[in-house]
């Protein structure tokens, strides 16, 4: 019985070291792929996006880490850079699923981005507020080398929502988009709520430590996308 | 909910934005409304002829109540088509109907004229009502004596018309309405239009054919002189007007109206119906056979990556006939998208069946799947795989 104990314990203490080691090894890999994305943002060798969430706080912006849970009433802004020419739209999906054209807009029809040049959303004074709703609401945003027609297509729907028609939703169920396919070397981490899906993410530097990168990994040197290809990532934002 | 807060400067350029905006709708749909089809182009005269045997099997209804004095005679309510050659017709319920007693009038005619004057006509017959469905708004009659009460010989045939195949009508096809309108007096009118769209899920046919008072329950065949529809409603599209500038709206201005047609496929399922009660070979009962309305189901459901299970914002889910492959405006039954946590519910809800279901999200391969909604089904979990490449 002694024995037997004995080897259960020695399997436990097993056991634990191979997950502290694995653990471990996690970390240095995604440490090593943040790494990375900042590289190839910085290098131009892959098309990527810095991201950086700002609070209004006592009339300045303050950046502040995306999974802060916000509550109604705070006002926020979205600042982006990008390193590539191209154009960036951004989606925004509320707690009920609604989806809604923030980028471009109404007031700001052009969505093209250029490198080193930081882009606010919304642009100028303006913010984002939330409101009583609560819910975790998701900034989709869309990287691309060309225009989106069917999202473009938007701007003429009341109030900007996608699919809200019947003639708007067919067409985006029957229209075709190819999507830059690229493996995705981060997974999903439940403290950043800035979520990679089919790029690779880093946090920021420290003296922006709330900001974030992502990027798209050049394996086989093959970092930028394409006509007809987009690639997208979602941050999302909590509203309690 | 997030909203975007304008900065101050922003305001008004938004509101003359927003304005430009209303006015382009509205000036898109008065110049639409005022676009009629080529109603000048040519009818063959091949055309024309089935158009006039269809004209035979239309024909007016009247009614009245027992309690009516004896020198009130039946009232004009509305048209009907006969389907049988054996003597059963098809008309709207709303037609045969007294809004009073909420019970079918005691008394229902039908009189046939061909191209003459339906109230003059000699041919004239007592009917029955034999099966309502009030979610279709129709109602299927039997020619039970003439009007005298004389039983009709069974050797007697009926002018009847062909029932076409409504799902297979297309968008822009040439449609005649024969019916008896009040405009028109008890005198057939026939007017020529064309099916403008439909909607497969609430089963209408839309066409800018003129629809009146009075065309209720008559017959819409197409150019083969098939019955495609049944005239139910009409909608008119009315815009308030400030005629005196007070700010105030003191009328409206008509822009346009829409008529709606049930489609045929609803009759021919009634006339099933009506062939599956006769083989039961039962007394036919004295009240007629009520169909209940339809139970829709609201549809939920999940989407998700496969593999992974982690769920997929911002992904279209829509639910399409079975077997439809294209996705258009007239064949997208109902459709949402999903939130944060994957879960979508449907904008409309949907009569138990089979559909085809469709899903689309970024970078994810298209979806596609038939499944059947019944009144207990769980909610759907669609997993979507990566894109290829």
């Amino acid at each position: 019985m002694k024995r037997l104990t004995r080897f259960a314990l020695a399997s436990l203490a097993a056991i634990a070291l191979i997950a502290t080691a694995a653990a471990q090894a996690g970390g240095a890999r995604k440490q090593n792929e943040a790494a990375r994305a900042r590289g190839l943002f910085v290098s131009k060798k892959s098309d990527a996006m810095s991201i950086l969430v700002l609070k209004v706080t006592n009339g300045t912006l303050v950046p502040v880490d995306p999974s802060t849970e916000f509550k109604a009433g705070d006002q926020i802004k979205i600042q982006f850079q990008s390193n590539f020419e191209g154009y960036v739209y951004v989606v925004n999906i509320a707690p009920n699923g609604k989806r809604r054209l923030l980028i471009p807009s109404l007031d700001a029809t052009d969505n093209a981005v250029h490198p080193d040049e930081r882009y606010d959303l919304p642009s100028g004074g303006s913010a984002i507020e939330f409101d009583e709703e609560k819910g975790t609401e998701v900034l989709q945003v869309i990287m691309t080398r060309g225009r989106i027609p069917y999202l473009d297509a938007a701007l003429k729907e009341p109030d900007q929502y996608l699919s809200d028609s019947a003639s708007s939703a067919a067409a985006e169920l029957q229209g075709g988009i190819a999507t830059k396919k690229v493996t995705s070397v981060v997974p999903q981490n439940e403290g950043n709520q800035v979520r990679s899906r089919d790029i690779i993410l880093a946090q920021g530097k420290n003296k922006d430590a709330k900001g974030s990168v992502v990027a798209i990994p050049d394996n086989g040197g093959d970092g930028k996308l394409k006509a007809g290809e987009i690639a997208p990532f979602e941050i999302r934002l909590k509203h309690q | 909910v997030i909203r975007v807060l304008p900065a101050r400067n922003s305001v008004a350029m938004t509101a003359v934005l927003a304005a430009s905006a209303v006015v382009v709708c509205l000036l898109a749909l008065s110049a639409s409304s005022a676009q009629t089809p080529n109603k000048e182009a040519g009818i063959s005269p091949e055309v024309r002829s089935l158009v006039r045997q269809a004209i035979a099997s239309t024909g007016l209804i009247s009614v009245r109540n027992s309690s009516d004095s004896s020198s009130q005679g039946p009232r004009p309510r509305g048209s009907a088509v006969v389907v049988r050659s054996d003597g059963v017709l098809v008309t709207n319920y709303h037609v045969i109907l007294n809004t009073r007693t909420t019970r079918s009038y005691d008394e229902i005619f039908l009189s046939l004229s061909g191209e003459g004057d339906a109230a003059s006509s000699s041919a004239r017959y007592r009917l029955k009502p034999l099966l309502i469905n009030k979610d279709y708004d129709l109602a299927l009659l039997r020619v039970e004596s003439d009007a005298s009460g004389n039983p009709v010989p069974k050797s007697f045939t009926f002018p009847s018309i062909e029932i076409g195949d409504s799902l297979k009508i297309k968008v822009l096809e040439d449609l005649f309405i024969i019916g008896f309108p009040e405009k028109g007096g008890s005198s057939v009118t026939v007017n020529r239009g064309v099916v403008e769209g439909k909607d497969l899920l609430a089963n209408w046919i839309k066409t800018d054919a003129r629809v009146i008072h009075g065309n209720s329950g008559g017959a819409a065949v197409n150019s083969e002189g098939k019955l495609v529809g049944i005239p139910t409603k009409v909608l008119a599209d009315e815009q308030p007007v400030d005629k005196d500038g007070d700010g105030f709206p003191d009328g409206y201005r008509r822009y346009g109206a829409v008529g709606f047609l049930r489609p045929s496929h609803l009759v021919a399922a009634m006339l099933a119906q009506l062939d599956d009660k006769d083989a039961e070979s039962q007394p036919a009962p004295s009240a007629p056979k009520m169909i209940e309305p339809r139970t829709l189901i609201n549809v939920r459901g999940l989407v998700r990556s496969a593999p992974g299970g982690k769920p997929i914002a911002g992904a279209l889910v829509g639910l399409l006939p079975l077997g439809e492959v294209t996705v258009t405006e007239s064949t997208l039954l109902t459709w949402a998208s999903t939130n944060a946590d994957g879960e979508f519910k449907l904008n409309k809800p949907v009569p138990p069946g089979r559909y085809t279901l469709k899903a689309k999200a970024f970078a994810r391969q298209a979806y596609t799947l038939d499944i059947e909604i019944g009144p207990g089904s769980s909610p759907l979990i669609i997993e979507m795989r990566a894109s290829d490449h």
